[in-house]
C-alpha cells in the first residue's frame, strides 16, 4: 500500500544519452584530453537543447521524419471511446493508475479520471471514489483526495480501505493524531497487519519510532508475516525508520529486501538513490538512475549527484530540470514543490529561493522528508523563525530523526 | 567520431517524449485597429492521437508524413475546439478560424503539431472570448495555456475542464487604437447604412445637373458641381454631426424606431425632390435639415458599441470622423462618375427619375416595416 506515497508522477520513457555517458567510469582521469573533449560537446549539446526548447515551429524535412514515438500502453490503456460498465472500468482505471505511477506519466491519470467519470460523480460506487481518491492523491491534490474520502466514509463507514487513505493524506499533511485516529477506524474492517503498518508509519513521527520498529520485525519474522504489497510496505517502512535513526547501513538492508519484491519501483529506486546521497555515493545514483533520467525524480537525483562529482553532464541534467520547473510554471496545476525546493538548494545553491518553495511546501506536506528539507534550507538560508516553528512542530508529536541533529548533507553543499 | 554520435545522441535524447500531464500551447496575436486575428496552436501529438488515428499504421511512431495527412481532420474536427468571439460592450462576434498551415514544434516533453490559424473578427476586437473545449472528454486533466500578445502586451490565461472560457480584457490595447477602431466603425456604418448612403446619393444625383425649362439639364461647369456637392456634403455633416454629439451626450433623446422611421421618410422626401425639383429649390437646405435626424440614427449606432469604458469624447470624435471618410469616399466615387455622364439622356432622363422613384420606393417600404416594428 506504500503507493500512496509516490510522490514522483514524471519522468520520460526513453532511455538516453547518459546511459552510454556513465558507462565510463567517472573515476577514470587517464584521458584527461578526451575528458575536455567530451566537457566541451556536452556544453555544446546544453547550448542546442536550450536552442530546441525554445524552439520555433518548424517544417520537417520530409515525410519519413519520425516527430514522436508513442508510449506501448497508448493504445491499450487510452480512455475508452465510449463509456464501459462498472467493473470494466474499474479494471481499466485501476491499470492506468498503475502504469501512471510505474512509469511516472501523469497523463495515464487524467486517463483512468476519464474512465471513471461516469462513476465518480456521486458516492454510489465506493471503488470508482476510491481511485479517484487515489488519482487525486497523486496529483498531491490532498484537499480534493480528502474531501471525497470523509464524504464516503460518511456514507458507507466499512470502507478500510478509505480510511486508509484517509490515514495517509492526514500523515503526509502533517495531521498526525487524525491520522492514528483514522488507521484505528480501519481496524473493523481491514486485516490487522494492515492496520498495525498503518499505525506503525504514524508513530515513527510520534516518538515511537523504535517501539513501532521493534513491532515490525516482531511480525515481519512471524507466522502471519504480510505477503505481498503489505510485506514491501513493511520493508519500506523499516528502511524509513532505519534511516531516521541515522542508521544507513540497516537501512540499506531493509531496502534492498522491499527492491527484491519491486525492482523498478520507483519510490523504492529514489530512497536507494537518497540513501546513496546521504552515504556520500554519488557514482551509484549516477549508475542506477541514468536509464531514468527522464523522469524528473530521477533527473533531480542525477543532477544532484553529479554535482557532487562534478560530472560532464550535470549541465544538460541541470538544464532539462530547470525548463520543466519552467514548463510546470502557470500551469495552474499543483506543483511538486518538494522536489523543486530541493533542486534550488542542493543544485542551485540558491537557500533562499529554496527556503520559499520549502515554506510552501509545508503547507501541503509535512512528511520526514518535507521537515528535513525545510530545515536544512532555513539553516542555509539563516532563517530563525522558520526554525522555530519547525521546533514548535517537533515538540508537539516528538518527532526524532537524526538527520535534523546532524547538519544536513544538502544544506552544506 | 565517437564524440560526434554521441552529441548526436545527446540532441536525440532532447527529442525524447518526457512526460508531464497534459498541456496544449496557445498564442493569439492581435494587431492595433485589426479586425484580422491569428495565431498558433500547439498540441502534443500523443494528445492528438486520443482524438485522431494520426499514427495510421499503428507502428507506435508518428511522422511527419501522417501527421500531415490528418490536415483536413485538424481542421474540421480539433480547429472547431477553438472559438473566439470579438466582444465590444454587450456586442458579441464570432471569429471564425482558419487552419492556415501546419508544422511541428518541440516543447519539453517532445514533439507537438504546430496548427497556425486566421481568424476575421470583422471589426477590430475590443475584447477577446475565448473558448476552449480541447480534449477534455478523453482526458479531463488537459490544459489550455493561452498567451494573447497585443502590441508590448501580453495576457495569459489557463483553460481547465472547469474553466472553459475565459473574456481576455485588453484596455483596447491604447486610447489610439481605441479612438481608430471608432472611425473604422464610424466609415463601416456609413459604407453597410444603405438609407444614410441612399439620402446622400439621391440628393447628388442631380448635383452634376442643372433645373431648366422644365427639365434636368448637365451643369455647364465642373466648378458647379463641385459647388453644389460640397455645400450639400458639408450641411449635411455639420447638422449629423450636431445631432450625433447631441445624442450621445443624453441631451436628445429619441425612439429608435422614431428616428428610423423620421430616416426613411428623408430618403423618400430626397427622392420626391429630385423629381419635382421646384418644391425643393435648395437642396443644401434639405441636407441641412435632414442631417439632424440622420446623426440622430448614427447616434444609435455608437450607443450600441459601448461607451462605458471608453469615456465619450474620443469614440464621438472617432465615429464622426469616419463616417465624414465613409461619405468622402462616396462623393468620391459617384460625383467624378456622374460628371462624365452627366449630358447623356441616359443619365437625366433615365438614371435619375427612374432611381429616384426606386429610391422611394424603397423607403416607403422602409418605413412601414420600421414603424409596423415599432
Amino acid at each position: 500500500m506504500y503507493w500512496h506515497r509516490i510522490i514522483e508522477t514524471r519522468s520520460r520513457r526513453l532511455a538516453t544519452a547518459g546511459v552510454i555517458r556513465s558507462e565510463r567510469p567517472p573515476g577514470k582521469r587517464q584521458h584527461v584530453s578526451e575528458w575536455r573533449f567530451v566537457r566541451t560537446l556536452a556544453a555544446l549539446s546544453l547550448y542546442l537543447s536550450s536552442a530546441l526548447l525554445h524552439a520555433a515551429p518548424y517544417t520537417p524535412a520530409g515525410d519519413h521524419v519520425v516527430l514522436a514515438r508513442l508510449p506501448q500502453a497508448q493504445h491499450a490503456l487510452a480512455p475508452p471511446a465510449a463509456p464501459l460498465d462498472l467493473s470494466a472500468a474499474l479494471a481499466l482505471a485501476r491499470s492506468q493508475i498503475d502504469y501512471a505511477s510505474a512509469q511516472g506519466d501523469p497523463r495515464f491519470l487524467g486517463y483512468a479520471e476519464a474512465t471513471l467519470a461516469p462513476f465518480s460523480q456521486d458516492m454510489s460506487s465506493p471503488a470508482a471514489n476510491l481511485l479517484m481518491a487515489r488519482i487525486e492523491q497523486q496529483r498531491h491534490q490532498f484537499a480534493r483526495a480528502r474531501h471525497r474520502l470523509t464524504r464516503l466514509l460518511e456514507q458507507s463507514p466499512n470502507q478500510g480501505q478509505a480510511w486508509l487513505m484517509l490515514a495517509n493524506i492526514d500523515r503526509v499533511q502533517g495531521r498526525l493524531d487524525e491520522a492514528r485516529q483514522a488507521c484505528r477506524e480501519a481496524a473493523s474492517t481491514l486485516p490487522p497487519t494492515t492496520v498495525l503498518l498503518c499505525q506503525a508509519s504514524v508513530q515513527a513521527m510520534t516518538g515511537q519510532r523504535e517501539q513501532a520498529y521493534r513491532t515490525l520485525q516482531a511480525l515481519a519474522s512471524s507466522p502471519a508475516a504480510p505477503q505481498g504489497k503489505s510485506a514491501q510496505w513493511l520493508d519500506t517502512l523499516s528502511a524509513e525508520m532505519a534511516l531516521q535513526q541515522g542508521r544507513l547501513e540497516l537501512a540499506s538492508e531493509h531496502l534492498r529486501d522491499a527492491l527484491q519484491k519491486a525492482p523498478d519501483d520507483p519510490y523504492l529506486r529514489y530512497l536507494q538513490s537518497d540513501l546513496w546521497l546521504a552515504n556520500n555515493q554519488a557514482e551509484a545514483v549516477i549508475r542506477d538512475l541514468s536509464a531514468w533520467q527522464d523522469r524528473e525524480g530521477a533527473l533531480l537525483r542525477l543532477a544532484i549527484a553529479g554535482q557532487r562529482l562534478d560530472h560532464p553532464q550535470v549541465q544538460a541534467w541541470r538544464q532539462d530540470y530547470r525548463a520543466r520547473m519552467a514548463a510546470d510554471q502557470d500551469t495552474g496545476r499543483q506543483r511538486h514543490l518538494r522536489e523543486h525546493a530541493r533542486f534550488l538548494l542542493e543544485v542551485e545553491s540558491d537557500p533562499q529561493g529554496a527556503l520559499t518553495l520549502a515554506r510552501e511546501n509545508w503547507q501541503q506536506q509535512r512528511e520526514l522528508a518535507d521537515l528535513r528539507l525545510l530545515h536544512a534550507s532555513a539553516v542555509a538560508a539563516d532563517d530563525q523563525a522558520t526554525l522555530d516553528q519547525l521546533q514548535a512542530f517537533v515538540d508537539r508529536y516528538q518527532v526524532d530523526d537524526a538527520q535534523l541533529t546532524q547538519p544536513a548533507k544538502g544544506a552544506s553543499e | 567520431m565517437k564524440s560526434l554520435c554521441l552529441l548526436f545522441l545527446l540532441l536525440l535524447a532532447g527529442q525524447a517524449f518526457a512526460h508531464k500531464p497534459s498541456d496544449s500551447y496557445l498564442v493569439i496575436n492581435t494587431n492595433e485597429g485589426n479586425a484580422l486575428i491569428e495565431g498558433r496552436w500547439d498540441i502534443a501529438l500523443r494528445d492528438l492521437q486520443l482524438v485522431l488515428p494520426v499514427d495510421q499504421n499503428g507502428d507506435g511512431v508518428i511522422t511527419w508524413g501522417e501527421l500531415r495527412q490528418q490536415r483536413p481532420a485538424l481542421s474540421a474536427t480539433v480547429l472547431p475546439a477553438l472559438t473566439i468571439d470579438s466582444v465590444a460592450g454587450d456586442q458579441r462576434q464570432a471569429c471564425p478560424l482558419t487552419l492556415s498551415r501546419l508544422q511541428a514544434i518541440d516543447h519539453v516533453d517532445g514533439t507537438y503539431a504546430a496548427l497556425h490559424w486566421r481568424g476575421d473578427c470583422q471589426r477590430p476586437p475590443e475584447q477577446l472570448a475565448v473558448g476552449y473545449r480541447f480534449l477534455f472528454d478523453h482526458d479531463p486533466s488537459h490544459h489550455g495555456l493561452l498567451r494573447l500578445e497585443q502590441g508590448d502586451t501580453t495576457l495569459t490565461a489557463v483553460f481547465s475542464n472547469q474553466h472553459r472560457n475565459q473574456l481576455m480584457g485588453t484596455d483596447a490595447g491604447s486610447q489610439w487604437q481605441a479612438f481608430q477602431g471608432f472611425i473604422r466603425q464610424g466609415v463601416h456604418h456609413i459604407l453597410i447604412g444603405y438609407d444614410h448612403i441612399l439620402f446622400l446619393l439621391t440628393l447628388l444625383f442631380p448635383a452634376v445637373l442643372v433645373w431648366r425649362r422644365g427639365g434636368w439639364q448637365p451643369a455647364p461647369t465642373i466648378t458647379g458641381a463641385l459647388t453644389q456637392t460640397l455645400a450639400i456634403v458639408t450641411a449635411f455633416t455639420v447638422t449629423h454631426s450636431l445631432t450625433l454629439a447631441l445624442a450621445t451626450l443624453g441631451i436628445i433623446t429619441l425612439p429608435t424606431w422614431l428616428v428610423e422611421s423620421a430616416i426613411a421618410i428623408t430618403v423618400a422626401l430626397g427622392a420626391a425632390a429630385n423629381l419635382v425639383p421646384r418644391l425643393f429649390p435648395k437642396r443644401w437646405v434639405m441636407a441641412f435639415v435632414f442631417g439632424l435626424i440622420h446623426g440622430l440614427g448614427f447616434a444609435s449606432v455608437l450607443a450600441d458599441l459601448g461607451l462605458t469604458d471608453s469615456g465619450i469624447f474620443l469614440p464621438l470624435l472617432g465615429f464622426n470622423l469616419g463616417v465624414e471618410l465613409g461619405q468622402v469616399a462616396i462623393v468620391l466615387l459617384f460625383v467624378p462618375a456622374a460628371y462624365l455622364v452627366r449630358d447623356t439622356v441616359a443619365y437625366r432622363r433615365i438614371f435619375v427619375p427612374v432611381g429616384s422613384v426606386a429610391i422611394m420606393i424603397l423607403a416607403g417600404v422602409w418605413l412601414a416595416e420600421r414603424l409596423s416594428g415599432a
